[in-house]
């Protein structure tokens, strides 16, 4: 699981803060979620990506930020609805961003939201790592729970290093 | 039979060498596609063996420019498993046949001759 | 006729006839026609004659009925004269019935036309026969002079004479004429139906023959619609059977169809037909329902269901790949032999979010039809399951690679001293991920960047913690890990700029680190009686002290020193004579133990000489390492010495190098005393090594040393060093958390 590989949906967050808002948003240190960690907030959305890494990246705001973010962009109306559908737009836009670094060897699926924290799971056995989001005073989650593929079916090759011992001719 | 046997890894050239010269073939070997181009010109080969995974030159775009010479050459292309795209990218500009690697002197026979069989 | 469309009949059912016979209907009913025409032709012919000959024979008769009307005409009229009435009426009948007999005699003489007494006209022929003839003239004889007296008396009818002349004539002559008349009239009968015989033979011929040709005709037809009726009694019983084989052939078409739809039920794999256009066509296998997720799949496009399943790159190389299975310039088994759907990872959307991975092996026919690639046959089956038991297993055995190679660099260690490496090692990794995880967002701008660089930090001495814990182990896979792990963190810590997403790099290598002492951990635990056994068996230590103790931690350490000096050309030997930490609570023990080895590290860069150095110097070849326990004032202590006679610490370069590394200005260091200057080595950032190595610090050693003791234990540091003969750390701690105790600060014993 490579640094850059990450970074792209760290700045697909950054991007949307700065495109959609007029505050930027800050990255404060990742840490690794430990069993005891309550890292969801009110309003969650998930990302699968498959690919030479596979896993998937959440999404997680707490009300009063969404319902800051919804503000700005001048919506008024701030059901659960709309606040929800929101969320799953800013993980569009983080996965959009990812799609665009990431190329074609990876799939990204369309975001499902969540509301609350208990129907949401992380895949066991895979350590995911919890980036905070700032902004305005407010702490959001960026989860990415990703691991690398194993060479197991050999399809989604990069250009293959040369081999010299190709051939076994008698 | 006029072969041409383009591969940058000398050691396979002269394997499939080993192989063939058993056949009274003709053979010559170029090491990349400049070269296989130019040798494909005066030597006038029917048989092309292209190694498709080189990474220095883009063994596709030789596989294209030999047929556009002469379009009645059969192409032999040899690619590793992993790199499936290139490999269906190569019978689609004409490769006639298609060999994995690593091969053995047999499979190596048998995809020669499978080539002019229509 | 055309010829019926048959497999089966048999070939003489065919009417030999067939061509030739409406032929010869035709023409036998034309003769058939022809005859009876001929025939009417001929009977009307004989009638004619027969009327004719009948009128002249009734004329003949007639003339012998007309004689005697004469007569009674002659008789009345005479009659009447004599009574003076009026003869016209007799007179009229005598003249009409002489000129009618008259007229007769001439056309039976000579051929002509006489009359009826109705006045029609009949033509009469001469009368041919000789007998005939001689009748006719004997007749004719006693007219004329019958007629001749009639004629006489019609002149004047007043005549009496003449008159019975007359009567007295045709009384005389009328019974002969009458025989004669009767006579000729027989005769004339007689030889009618001679005449007439030849006709009427002809007439018969005729009529025969018509019958004839009427009968062949008749039976030709007959024989006709007797071989058609067998003909079609065959038909319809090729047809019969024909409808049977017909009724055979659908039910055991049905029987195959309910077979092959049984089959197309039952199979496990994904059956189907693609056309050019890539559409599925036709029964496709229930199966593929299942494997592809979509129920009813007729129409679809193969294309569409796979662009919503893979990834760009795949889609296009597949695209690419049905585009040549259906090339006919391609051969298939070339085609077929880069397919890249033979396994192929395929990814449906997970309503729960996400993706559900699945494993689809491909395989492909071409259809060819009148030499034209109509379909390919598809045959797709769900490998998921093999896949993945082949991941596991790969996996598995790559674990057990790893986790042999770990017990490789492990066995050696004692139980003891792996639990508490992998304590440590993951109180450290709690430290870590607690100040990466602790929010404290009230700085911003500058403030911000320093509280990242404080965090790193932490981080550093975490897993400089870790690595000399592994050093000492000779842990080498965890020694090179956080070896790394803490270039990786100096390079942040040398950018000008730091953010959050700086620190991914960090928490990638801990929580690889983490997952490296799980790893451990559960090696570990597979081995838990074995560590005694080892033990004994490597002469660690005696039975008696297999839960270690001083002496572990000492052999360690001494194993730690000597190891380092080989790298450096050094020797060393190690002197701890009643030193232990056996009776130590664990965390004090183990702070011990950190502190020591890096105190030997230290010793073994900075302090210990090379030994042809010392040799050199008059000192002895092989250095001194001696660790001593202190006396201490209070119970609740913990005192210990430290000591290398090596080459001291240089209060001259102490200096120069604090003021370099910016820690102190140079007129604070001309200020502070050499005391004062060598204390300076337990900042942070201070190291006088020139060159980073796996085994030195890179600074922070003794800082970490000095916040162990100091800040978190309240402990004390007390440092000697003679240039150039050796240095001697010693430190007391309490044992107790220091806002336990209200004791004063502990003292030293000794200055």
């Amino acid at each position: 699981m490579s640094e850059d590989d990450l970074k792209v949906f760290v700045k697909g967050a950054e991007r949307f803060f700065m495109q959609a808002t007029s505050k930027p948003a800050e990255v404060s240190t990742p840490f690794v979620k430990e069993d005891a960690d309550r890292v969801i907030f009110d309003f969650s959305a998930v990302i699968g990506i498959t690919g030479t890494q596979r896993g998937c990246v959440y999404y997680t705001a707490p009300r009063a930020m969404v319902r800051d973010l919804v503000a700005q962009i001048g919506e008024t109306e701030q059901s659960d609805d709309i606040l929800a559908d929101y969320v799953g737009e800013i993980t569009n836009t983080i996965s959009g961003n990812a799609r665009e670094h990431l190329g074609a060897g990876f799939m990204i699926s369309v975001p499902v939201v969540f509301r609350g924290a208990e129907n949401v799971r992380f895949p066991s056995g895979t350590p995911a790592f919890v980036i905070p989001i700032l902004w305005s005073g407010q702490r959001s989650s960026l989860i990415l729970s990703l691991k690398d593929e194993d060479v197991a079916v050999p399809d989604f090759a990069a250009r293959e290093k040369k081999e010299i011992v190709g051939a076994r001719v008698r | 039979m006029k072969l041409l046997i383009v591969d940058d890894s000398n050691v396979i050239r002269r394997s499939i060498q080993r192989t063939i010269g058993e056949r009274h073939t003709e053979v010559r070997t170029a090491g990349n596609g400049i070269e296989a181009l130019q040798v494909f010109e005066e030597f006038q080969p029917e048989i092309v063996t292209m190694d498709i995974t080189m990474p220095e030159m883009d063994g596709l775009s030789c596989v294209e420019a030999i047929l556009g010479k002469r379009p009645t050459t059969r192409i032999l292309v040899i690619s590793a498993l992993a790199d499936k795209a290139t490999a269906v990218e190569a019978v689609k500009r004409g490769a006639t046949g298609f060999l994995l690697k690593p091969f053995t002197a047999d499979t190596l026979n048998t995809e020669l001759a499978e080539l002019f069989i229509d | 006729m055309t010829e019926p469309a048959t497999g089966n009949l048999p070939a003489e059912s065919f009417p030999r006839k067939g061509a030739f016979a409406p032929i010869v209907l035709v023409v036998g009913f034309l003769i058939f026609t022809a005859l009876l025409l001929l025939i009417g032709l001929v009977n009307s012919f004989i009638e004619a004659r027969s009327a004719q000959m009948l009128g002249a024979i009734n004329l003949a008769g007639r003339q012998s009925m007309l004689v005697e009307r004469m007569t009674k005409d002659l008789v009345e009229m005479r009659a009447a004269i004599a009574a003076n009435q009026s003869p016209k009426v007799e007179q009229a009948e005598l003249f009409e019935a002489t000129t009618l007999f008259d007229l007769t005699e001439r056309a039976f003489a000579s051929g002509g036309q006489t009359r009826y007494l109705s006045g029609r006209v009949i033509t009469v022929d001469r009368l041919e026969l000789p007998a005939e003839q001689h009748l006719l003239d004997r007749s004719n004889q006693i007219w004329v002079l019958l007629h001749a007296r009639i004629a006489r008396s019609l002149n004047d009818i007043h005549d009496a004479p003449a008159l019975d002349e007359a009567v007295r004539t045709a009384l005389g002559v009328s019974p002969q004429m009458a025989t004669f008349m009767d006579e000729l009239s027989a005769d004339m009968a007689r030889n009618a139906s001679v005449g007439t015989a030849g006709w009427s033979n002809l007439r018969n011929v005729l009529v025969g023959l018509a019958v004839l040709t009427f009968l062949i005709v008749v039976f030709i037809l007959f024989a006709r619609v007797s071989s058609a009726q067998k003909q079609l009694a065959i038909y319809a019983d090729s047809l019969i059977k024909r409808n049977n084989e017909v009724e055979d052939g659908a039910r055991q078409l049905a029987e195959a169809k309910a077979g092959a739809d049984l089959i197309m039920d039952t199979v496990n794999q994904g059956l189907f037909l693609i056309d050019a256009k890539y559409k599925i066509n036709g029964q496709y296998s229930r199966e593929l329902e299942q494997i592809f997720r979509l129920p009813d799949l007729a129409g679809y496009n193969l294309l569409n269901i796979l662009q919503r399943l893979l990834t760009e790159r795949m889609f296009n190389t597949s695209r690419d790949f049905l585009a040549l299975l259906f090339d006919k310039g391609k051969k298939e088994r070339t085609v077929l032999k880069v397919n890249p759907l033979a396994e192929m990872e395929v990814n449906f959307a997970d309503p729960e979010g996400g993706f559900l991975s699945k494993y689809l092996s491909f395989s492909f026919r071409r259809l060819m039809e009148n030499g034209e690639i109509t379909r390919v046959f598809v045959a797709v089956s769900d490998i998921t399951e093999r896949v993945q038991l082949e991941r596991q297993l790969r996996e598995s055995e790559q674990r057990k690679e790893r986790q042999f190679e770990f017990l490789l660099g492990v066995l050696h260690v004692e139980p003891v001293q792996l639990d508490d490496f992998l304590k440590t090692a993951r109180e450290q990794i709690t430290i870590m991920n607690d100040t990466l995880r602790a929010q404290d967002f009230a700085l911003a701008g500058m403030g911000q960047m320093e509280l990242l660089r404080q965090r790193l930090d932490v981080v550093y001495r975490s897993v400089h913690n870790v690595k000399g814990n592994a050093a000492m182990l000779k842990l080498q896979h965890f020694q090179k890990f956080c070896d790394e792990f803490e270039t990786k963190i100096m390079d942040l810590k040398n950018r000008s700029a730091l953010g959050g997403d700086d620190f991914l790099s960090v928490v990638i290598a801990q929580s690889e680190l983490r997952q490296d002492l799980d790893e451990l951990q559960e090696l570990r635990d597979k081995f838990v009686g074995l560590g005694r056994m080892s033990s004994v068996m490597s002469g660690f230590t005696t039975p008696g002290q297999a839960d270690g103790g001083g002496d572990d931690l000492i052999s360690a350490i001494t194993s730690l020193a000597v190891q380092i000096g080989q790298k450096h050309g050094k020797e060393v030997r190690v002197d701890a004579a009643g030193f232990t930490t056996g009776d130590l609570p664990d965390d004090k023990r183990r702070l011990v133990k950190d502190v020591l080895i890096q105190l030997a590290r230290n010793s073994m860069m900075h302090g210990i000489e090379e030994s042809r150095l010392r040799e050199a110097l008059g000192k002895a070849r092989v250095g001194t390492i001696t660790i001593r326990a202190l006396p201490v004032t209070t119970a609740q202590t913990f005192g210990f010495s430290f000591r290398d006679d090596g080459r001291g610490l240089d209060p001259a370069r102490i200096r120069e190098r604090a003021v370099e590394r910016g820690l102190i200005t140079p007129s604070a260091a001309a200020t502070l005393s050499d005391g004062e200057i060598v204390g300076l080595i337990f900042q942070p950032g201070f190291s006088t090594a020139e060159v980073m190595t796996l085994d030195s610090g890179r600074g922070v050693g003794m800082n970490v040393v000095k916040e162990a003791i100091v800040d978190k234990c309240g402990g004390e540091i007390d440092l000697n060093s003679e240039p150039g003969a050796f240095t001697e750390f010693s430190f007391v701690f309490p044992l107790l958390p220091p806002a336990i105790t209200a004791m004063p600060p502990p003292q030293f014993a000794h200055n």
